[in-house]
């Protein structure tokens, strides 16, 4: 009995504790929703930023086109036909699971208008300046090839990540202008 | 120990972080920014009220064989919680912390006081006790992100120096790579070692029990300081 009772009660202590630790987890989960939240952004999300940078759009819509590539995640065209905004994902310093995300601007010479970063999970204060207005401004006009571009100092992984990213948006950029600015 | 001792002794005499020296694995990786350290350093301080007040009121009910894994569940609990409080309310601090959220499961101050303090205390020193060391974690995150974001980056707070006063020396980049996290690290430890001498408390001079700050603790439990 001594020992049934050594070894039950600690046992079930842990047992009746996890449970209950479990249950309250589950209560807050579904009160504060966290399960509904989106990993991503939504499409009109994305229109929003694709119009800061296409600076002379008209009105904006989600282009219907099937890229095949993974990276690319979404193309947006202005109805006016003056520009494309490619929706982007490289991968930066947070890695594979957490890539940056960008929008970026095309005119219909394939030179860049704009970039915003719509997600930058890299580290505060470092990675995250890749983030500045300042420092975007650096690829604006840019088409071709953005090798040319400078990278950030202590942020270099992050600059090159986001230097690869544009450097595939004019690859992809190619691609898509025959489709979305005929 | 009066009620104010219990708080107090966590903000400085007794600070987890820069007396201690435990937790620093998130102290070096979250204080690139005052503001990130600051709210690592809350979450990390409900945590603790949290874990040690629900500790302490189980302490009975715990069998002493199981008492870590024990504590771990209820420690893993509050951290899960406060993941799920930010990533609903406050979604930009709960990206710039990152991993460390989730790591406070096994910052060992938590686990440290649950161990030294709240499963030996009431529930109402137990909580003031997980307040102080709290606060005293949050204070040294905060004391440690300003000097360097202010040196690192020249501003504080999100507020840069050069915007507001119109000029300011190129920020010195060292401060906020790891090498000049260590580096601060050390130099905030050594002013606190100032201070306590200031104040005439002999400062540790080596590692063992009469350094420990753990040893009005150790020393009333069975085994003293050996079992410590």
């Amino acid at each position: 009995m001594g020992k049934a009772k050594e070894i039950l009660v600690p046992t079930l202590a842990l047992t009746v504790i996890a449970v209950l630790v479990a249950v309250l987890l589950a209560v807050t989960y579904n009160a504060t929703g966290v399960g509904n939240i989106q990993p991503g952004l939504s499409d009109e999300e994305c229109v929003e930023y694709a119009s800061t940078v296409i600076p002379d759009a008209q009105k904006l819509i989600k282009a219907d086109y099937q890229s095949g590539e993974a990276d690319l995640l979404g193309v947006y065209q202005d109805e006016g036909k003056t520009g494309v905004a490619l929706h982007i994902q490289t991968v930066g310093y947070a890695g594979k699971s957490s890539p940056i995300e960008a929008l970026i601007g095309f005119d219909k010479e394939g030179a860049v208008t704009g970039i915003v970063i719509v997600s930058c999970p890299e580290t505060p204060g470092l990675g995250t300046r890749i983030e500045d207005a300042e420092y975007l401004k650096n690829y604006t006009g840019v088409s071709g090839s953005a090798d040319g571009v400078d990278t950030i100092t202590g942020a270099t992984i992050s600059s090159t990540a986001l230097k690869a990213g544009v450097n595939f948006a004019m690859e992809q950029f190619e691609a898509v202008k025959g489709e979305v600015l005929a | 120990m009066s009620n104010f001792k219990t708080f107090s002794k966590g903000i400085l005499e007794e600070n987890p972080v820069l007396v201690m020296l435990l937790g620093t694995c998130p102290t070096l990786a979250t204080t690139t920014l005052a503001s990130t350290g600051v709210g690592m350093g809350l979450a990390t301080t409900f945590v603790l009220v949290c874990s040690n007040i629900v500790i302490s009121m189980l302490k009975r009910v715990i069998p002493k064989e199981v008492r870590l894994p024990c504590f771990i569940v209820v420690i893993a609990g509050f951290v899960t919680f406060v993941s799920f409080i930010l990533q609903a309310y406050i979604p930009d601090l709960y990206d710039s912390l990152g991993i460390f959220l989730s790591l406070i499961v096994v910052n060992c101050i938590i686990l440290g006081r649950a161990e030294m303090f709240a499963s030996k205390n009431k529930v109402g020193a137990s909580a003031l006790d997980g307040l102080g060391m709290g606060l005293g974690f949050t204070l040294a995150l905060f004391v440690i992100g300003s000097c360097r974001e202010i040196l690192g980056f020249g501003s504080w707070l999100g507020i840069s120096f050069e915007d507001l006063l119109g000029f300011w020396p190129e920020p010195m980049l060292f401060f906020i790579t790891p090498a000049g996290g260590f580096f601060v690290f050390g130099v905030v430890i050594a002013v606190v070692n100032l201070i306590m001498r200031a104040k005439n408390r002999k400062p540790k001079e080596k590692i063992g029990c009469e350094g420990c700050p753990h040893k009005a603790e150790c020393t009333k439990q069975e085994g003293g300081c050996d079992a410590c």
